[in-house]
């Protein structure tokens, strides 16, 4: 950033969506900076603090649901899921949030990465978008001008810089509390636990009796963008546990791999980590541990 | 490699580094790790300046970071500390000297960084488990000593300060 002019430290959110209201991206907001330090941008000149403007929270009202402000880290979010009568974060969306911000980096990294930061500046390795897709997240944006709130889905449809408008900011991530019906797993693949992902896989789904349904597959780091797996969700929708739910899933997964007509939806990825090849072979066998952990 | 210096857009930065009230000029794209070390803070190694090693670890409000991945302005108002505010050679603190007597020290450079990750461990678990040991000093490399007696010195720490 070498043309970085100005930093400023607004009190309040009206304030920093104020400041963050300059065409042509020379504004960025920041918060604990672990993405936005090494940026070799040119564009940028002033960069607004928005670790002190209320976004680090975490509450559970409207009682149905979890409120996740966008400034909250990832540790934060494993303190707030640890398993206590009080805990901020209860029940399948306390685990699978865990889970998600355990495999963000190192400790040191787990301080700065904040929630709101890992989904809007996502990188191929970024590990929170797949709990966030799993678990149907809606996701709040605020500017100056406007409010809205969009699901994870649409969220992740593009990169989310296309996604947000000029001045705009993710300010909070909501999750619907799910009832003791409800499974999900979430797993990271990568050379060590605090390595850049090779793979993430989220699944959650319900059980009534013995059939699965409301299933729910996403995938992020191996693929070009985040995103649910709705033909495996359908395919595995209405099957018993035990009765070729296995092979079910493995089939299924490899034939969206493989695509119709051998052209594959997916986008894999290569870079230092992994090849496109690799997260390609590991594919089926990752969702597949996913659904056996998650019923485990 | 440091951003160069903006001469003509130095601000004024207040913090509180070991206990004491610091005011340093500062460009606003200057990274935290060089000015600590350009104000004499040597104990905040200079290691891979891409969040990787650990070596430029720093509390920020009792908290570890790595410096190297944190603008100058972004601590301005915060309470920082390095192995410099924690003991003297005359009088150590209590897990510099675990690590001297568990032999946890080789080469020494990411020490500083391992110090301060169990600093903040202990701070909040005082009796933590081996696998919390591990995942506090996840993001601290060392390529020397093989972590077995980085992970006893945590413990030696651990019941020194009790």
């Amino acid at each position: 950033m070498k043309n970085l002019k100005k930093f400023h430290h607004p009190k309040n959110l009206k304030e920093a969506l104020r400041l963050l209201n300059k065409p042509g991206g020379k504004v960025k907001p920041i918060a604990l900076g672990s993405m936005l330090s090494l940026s070799n941008d040119p564009k940028i000149t002033e960069l607004v603090d928005i670790t002190g403007v209320g976004l680090n929270y975490i509450t559970a009202k409207p009682a149905a649901s979890f409120q996740v402000g966008a400034g909250t880290t990832a540790q934060d979010i494993i303190e707030a899921a640890r398993a206590h009568r009080n805990a901020p974060l209860q029940g399948l969306v306390g685990k699978l949030l865990k889970q998600s911000a355990k495999a963000v980096g190192s400790q040191q990294i787990r301080n700065a990465v904040t929630i709101g930061g890992n989904i809007c500046g996502l990188l191929p390795w970024s590990d929170m978008p797949a709990a966030l897709l799993a678990l149907d997240a809606e996701i709040y944006l605020k500017s100056i001008k406007q409010s809205r709130k969009i699901s994870s889905s649409l969220f992740f449809q593009k990169h989310p810089v296309r996604i947000l408008k000029q001045g705009e900011i993710c300010t909070q991530v909501s999750f619907k509390k799910l009832d003791k019906s409800y499974f999900g797993e979430f797993i990271k693949i990568g050379r060590t636990a605090v390595d850049k992902t090779i793979m993430n896989v989220c699944v959650v789904f319900s059980l009534r009796g013995k059939k699965l349904s409301d299933v729910r597959v996403a995938v992020s780091g191996c693929v070009t963008l985040p995103q649910r797996l709705t033909g495996l969700e359908k395919a595995v929708t209405g099957i018993e546990i035990g009765k070729n739910l296995t092979e079910t899933i493995l089939k299924e997964a490899f034939k969206i791999k493989v695509g119709a007509n051998g052209r594959s939806p997916l986008l894999f990825i290569s870079d230092l980590k992994a090849s496109a090849q690799y997260r390609k072979d590991i594919f089926e066998t990752v969702i597949c541990d996913a659904f056996e952990k998650a019923l485990k | 490699m440091p951003v160069p210096h903006r001469k003509d857009v130095i601000m004024k930065l207040n913090l509180t580094i070991n206990g004491q009230n610091k005011t340093f000029e500062v460009a606003p794209n200057d990274i935290l790790l060089h000015v600590l070390r350009r104000e004499g803070y040597y104990s905040v190694k200079n290691g891979c300046e891409e969040g990787e090693c650990g070596a430029c670890t720093i509390l920020i409000n009792g908290r570890a970071y790595k410096s190297c991945l944190i603008l100058a302005p972004q601590v301005e108002g915060k309470s920082i500390t390095t192995v410099e505010g924690l003991g003297t050679i005359e009088k150590p603190h209590p897990i510099q000297e675990a690590f001297v007597k568990a032999g946890a020290v080789q080469c020494g450079y990411c020490i500083p960084g391992m110090i301060l990750s169990t600093k903040a461990l202990l701070d909040k678990i005082p009796d933590p488990t081996e696998d919390e040991i591990k995942t506090a000093l996840d993001g601290n490399l060392c390529r020397c000593t093989g972590y077995v007696k980085i992970i006893d010195a945590v413990k030696m720490s651990a019941k020194q300060i009790k």
